[in-house]
């Protein structure tokens, strides 16, 4: 892919600009724990729970993503058996979590995402010196295949930017937009001033961080010895060959550090979908401590499932755009329910649509029938959620948009 | 290096841009519609009773 996967990290950028600075602070002003609750306030208690339950099976469908990250991590320090890594990362991540509140949690992510950044500029900067003939010997190698030329350009290959740059954004800002996943770190926040400005350093931060892996893993491609090692194995062989091994040390425990971290927000986050949104079903009057504790159970139950199937997973890009598409006519109901006219009827016929389109289209592989593999599925569910969404919000009965009453206010 | 020196740029470029516009951009999405009416809309609420 070259170089043009920093499009991932410019994704993020958008993501952090649509959560801290449009969906974050309207979900905080209604007083919602989560988005189920919000989307219970605009739509009713049963969509509501609908999409608490399927935020939380996706959750756990991202936490099982960063168990694999984890394993991958542990079996590049270690060497062992990657099942043996994912069985040993899971039960550390688990703890990572359960010993840790919330606050220990936020900071560590902090320390964690500076110490990523410190060890990837000391490897740039190793690289700098260790590679052969240096990065001018990366490019010319790259650019003197013309099949692998545009690997040196961010804006090298147009299909990419259509396939890959763009739904990527698309489906990252919809789905973390209106999603527990997104919301978590902005329901912790002091006040809406806080999520706001900590656009400046969520941005730039989640941003620009693969423009240092993208380059590491273009030089690995650039040298035959450890392309040869194949697409998930190049880096760390080059890394391990050329690096000295504090270095490695370095690069090796922030990423375990971000992995760890990851892991924290995505498992909290169906965590408490299903003990605020669903146990409440149950016992409506549980209180804090109760919902909690069921918290601390469902961590536990997640990561054990997350070890089980971490050996089962399609590739992680691949999989992680499938989770997104699912969040897409969730955003878009959202918003046609905050500032138009609000139809429970309307937003349940446009979930389900939406996501037997994107079963069709990409679990049961209609893409790769047609061969539209540029087609990605964060389009076809945004087509279909606005499709849906208009057409069944103007037919069917409803109430005015949630935030259009302030206005006449 | 001039590809090194290209990509961060670009990417900085691009990053800083778009987080400069989204920032910016919060004044009329929020103040204007969203903050000031916030306030009258949850007494209204909670006079009226209404649960959402």
């Amino acid at each position: 892919m070259g170089v043009i996967a920093v499009w991932f990290g410019i994704a993020c950028a958008v993501m952090m600009v649509v959560i801290t600075q449009v969906t974050g602070p309207w979900i905080r002003r209604t007083g919602a724990k989560t988005v189920g609750e919000f989307l219970g306030h605009i739509f009713g208690k049963k969509s509501g729970i609908m999409i608490s339950s399927v935020n939380a099976a996706l959750g756990i469908a991202m936490t099982c993503l960063e168990v694999e990250t984890i394993a991958v991590t542990l079996s590049f320090l270690t060497g062992w058996e990657y099942t043996i890594c994912a069985v040993i990362g899971g039960i550390l991540a688990m703890l990572y979590v359960l010993l840790a509140g919330m606050k220990e949690i936020a900071w560590l992510n902090l320390i964690n995402a500076i110490v990523m950044y410190v060890a990837l500029i000391v490897v740039f900067i190793c690289l700098c010196f260790e590679l052969p003939g240096g990065w001018d010997a990366v490019q010319a190698s790259v650019e003197a295949n013309p099949d692998t030329a545009w690997f040196t350009s961010i804006f090298g290959n147009s299909a990419l930017i259509i396939g890959f740059a763009i739904p990527n954004a698309l489906g990252a800002s919809l789905f973390h937009g209106m999603a527990q996943t997104g919301y978590q770190p902005v329901a912790t926040a002091k006040s809406n001033k806080e999520v706001k400005k900590s656009l400046w350093y969520a941005g730039p931060i989640n941003g620009c961080f693969c423009i240092i892996p993208a380059l590491i893993g273009l030089a690995a491609f650039s040298i035959v010895a450890y392309r040869d090692a194949g697409s998930m194995m190049m880096t760390p062989a080059m890394i391990i060959d050329l690096l000295p091994k504090p270095v490695v040390a370095l690069l090796a425990a922030g990423f375990l550090g971000v992995d760890l971290s990851s892991f924290a927000v995505m498992a909290l986050a169906p965590a408490t979908c299903i003990s605020h949104d669903m146990y409440t079903l149950y016992k409506p009057n549980a209180s804090e401590r109760t919902k909690t504790k069921m918290s601390r159970v469902l961590i536990i139950v997640i990561g054990i499932i997350s070890i089980l199937i971490c050996n089962f997973q399609p590739a992680p890009v691949e999989m992680v755009n499938w989770i997104f598409s699912f969040g897409v006519p969730v955003f878009v109901m959202a918003v046609i329910g905050i500032w138009w006219k609000r139809s429970e009827k309307a937003a349940v016929i446009t979930f389900i649509l939406s996501w037997i389109a994107v079963c069709v289209w990409s679990t049961f592989g209609l893409q790769n029938y047609l061969g539209w593999t540029n087609f990605n599925v964060n389009y076809i569910s945004l087509i279909f959620a606005l499709a849906a969404g208009v057409i069944t919000t103007a037919v069917l009965p409803g109430k005015k948009g949630l935030f259009v009453g302030r206005k006449r206010a | 290096m001039q590809m090194c020196m290209e990509t961060i740029a670009y990417t900085i470029l691009l990053v800083f841009a778009i987080t400069a516009v989204g920032y910016g951009q919060k004044r009329p999405i929020e103040i204007g519609t969203v903050t000031k009416k916030m306030v009258t809309f949850q007494c209204l609420q909670s006079e009226s009773g209404e649960v959402y």
